[in-house]
């Protein structure tokens, strides 16, 4: 009875403190961890003993054109797969919510290429896009247009690269306009209709204005998203050819696995989660005025 | 009216049709001959075969892939999911004066790319020598999957009235009691949503497992990769692995759809 009443006392905090100590030590502790390494030049060479270099880690990140370079990459990455995507989830959102009863079975298939692994994505692109025995270069032969080598092609690989996520992550931006498009109310459509709007009219100015904030959050999480990525560059080019499909992440890996400058990337780490936290503010306080309004 | 009708279905049908290719070639291609998935023009009649299937594990401990993905994946999950269930009934039920901050938090985590921590996971648990233990994969991914789960259930709780819970304990339940036998069971539909989540980023999770295990605690997409570190690549079991990495996750979401659609698009749309 007693041990019962001194639990319900104090719920709040044995409920809420378990994930403190874990997020301390799995979040808090290795970015601390981190920052330390940033002040030190550690390489292959200086395992044992990293010498204290202070901010000079920083200050060659800000000067490695490299790194600029695979930002560059990264925001043409994600700028047009998110215009790629949005438009398509757009387009598609519409139609099904359109096609009533279809709809349901369509969004289990919509939903899929979502779902497969990115290892499995990069390469199941990999064999479709391969010169010699994929398919895509074969019904280009067929339509009588040349072949080409899009993975090994400094002008075409990151927009394939862009292709592929589009791909995978159209599927998510239709599903949350989808579910954005049937929470909306029928009033302003029916006097809409009534004043004689056309189609383009009310989407313009009655659609796209009510879903602003769903959006919005959708935006914010496919930048997040588009930022990550990783798996299916990786796997498709891996980072080629020579540095045309590096983005951010992989010049970290390489920087960090590949040529052992840990102290280094931890530098440029933390100047990403430092990006990162000011976009997400910047994000979240637009969101909230969105909100409040 | 009814033309129109006609028209958007051939449109969505064929984009549909469109973004399900590469998932049926993968598969298609999984069940040819080895010979036969490299012919130009493509193989579109023929009798369907295990043999890549039998390839993959004679080539590579697939099986021994197989079960790490699954345990990690376990692991992470239900950890993940008891520690971050409890926050969040915690975060709805009681008054926190940093609230907006603790959501803010949580955000953010949901926000910085896990490269970020892959160093300092890597320098630790190399001085722990943890490095290629599935234990050491699981808590890397409680990482990404607690502040998920956080998020996902603080707003299921949030919806769910409090008064039931008052109620049972005016009929003498402790508020643990109330917490346990009234709110959880209503939450489970966000319980199944969250531990989807979790499951599937574990199970589908490579830069982690690529850096931080080695031949013992390697995972299925990291084996899958290997394949095309190769000169040669050999699609036909490159295909049959995708297929088996991808195969459950697929049959999921056709089970669960609910869940998935529910999870996927929380925080996006109340």
């Amino acid at each position: 009875m007693k041990l019962s009443a001194w639990l319900d006392r104090h719920m709040k905090w044995i409920l809420f403190g378990p994930a403190v100590l874990v997020m301390a030590a799995i979040f808090l502790y290795p970015l601390a961890y981190a920052f330390n390494l940033s002040l030190h030049d550690w390489s292959f060479f200086t395992l044992n003993d990293p010498p204290f270099v202070g901010l000079r880690n920083y200050g060659n990140a800000l000067r490695d054109l490299e790194l600029w370079s695979a930002l560059g990459k990264t925001g043409i990455f994600v700028g047009i797969g998110l215009i790629l995507q949005f438009s398509i989830g757009m387009a598609l959102a519409l139609g099904v919510d359109k096609l009533g009863r279809q709809g349901g079975l369509l969004t289990t298939l919509l939903v899929m290429p979502m779902m497969v692994t990115p290892v499995v994505v990069g390469l199941g692109w990999k064999f479709i896009l391969d010169y010699n025995f994929g398919i895509f270069n074969y019904v280009r032969t067929v339509l009588g247009i040349q072949p080409v080598a899009v993975l090994s092609s400094s002008r075409w690989a990151l927009l394939t690269m862009t292709l592929v996520d589009t791909w995978q992550w159209t599927p998510f931006i239709f599903l949350v306009l989808l579910a954005g498009l049937r929470s909306l109310p029928h009033e302003p459509y029916e006097a809409a209709i009534v004043d004689g709007a056309g189609p383009w009219h009310i989407f313009s100015r009655i659609t796209v204005p009510l879903l602003k904030p769903v959006l919005v959050v959708a935006l914010v999480m496919r930048m997040a998203g588009a930022a990550k990525v990783f798996d299916h560059i990786f796997v498709l080019t891996g980072g080629g050819p020579g540095t045309a499909t590096e983005v951010v992440s992989l010049h970290l890996y390489r920087k960090a696995f590949q040529s052992y400058e840990m102290g280094y990337a931890s530098a440029v780490a933390l100047l990403l989660t430092l990006l990162i936290a000011l976009i997400s503010w910047w994000a979240m306080r637009t969101l909230y005025a969105e909100s409040e309004t | 009216m009814r033309q129109k009708t006609t028209v958007t279905a051939v449109l969505v049908w064929t984009a549909t049709a469109i973004f399900l290719f590469p998932i049926f070639w993968i598969m298609f291609t999984s069940v040819k001959t080895p010979v036969q998935a490299f012919q130009i023009p493509p193989v579109w009649f023929f009798r369907p075969t295990l043999e890549n299937y039998v390839a993959v594990f004679r080539s590579q401990p697939f099986g021994h892939y197989f079960w790490n993905s699954a345990t990690t994946a376990a692991t992470s999950t239900i950890f993940s999911l008891t520690v971050g269930t409890a926050a969040a009934y915690s975060l709805a039920r009681f008054r926190f004066r940093a609230q907006k901050s603790i959501s803010f938090v949580i955000f953010l985590t949901r926000m910085v790319p896990p490269v970020v921590l892959l160093v300092p996971f890597f320098i630790l648990f190399r001085n722990l020598n943890w490095t290629d233990t599935p234990a050491a994969l699981a808590f890397s991914y409680t990482a990404f999957n607690l502040p998920f789960v956080i998020w996902l259930m603080w707003g299921f709780f949030k919806e769910i009235p409090y008064e039931l819970e008052q109620a049972a304990m005016i009929d003498g339940a402790s508020a643990f009691g109330a917490m346990v036998r009234i709110t959880l069971p209503l939450a489970r539909p966000g319980l199944a949503a969250a531990s989807i989540f979790a499951l599937m980023n574990a199970w589908n999770e490579f830069l982690f497992a690529l850096v931080l295990t080695g031949p013992n605690a390697k995972t299925l997409p990291v084996g899958a990769a290997q394949f095309v570190t190769q000169d040669a690549i050999l699609w036909g079991p490159v295909m049959a692995a995708g297929t088996m990495i991808m195969l459950p996750l697929i049959l999921f979401t056709v089970l669960i759809q609910k869940h998935l659609v529910r999870g996927l698009t929380m925080g996006a749309i109340k």
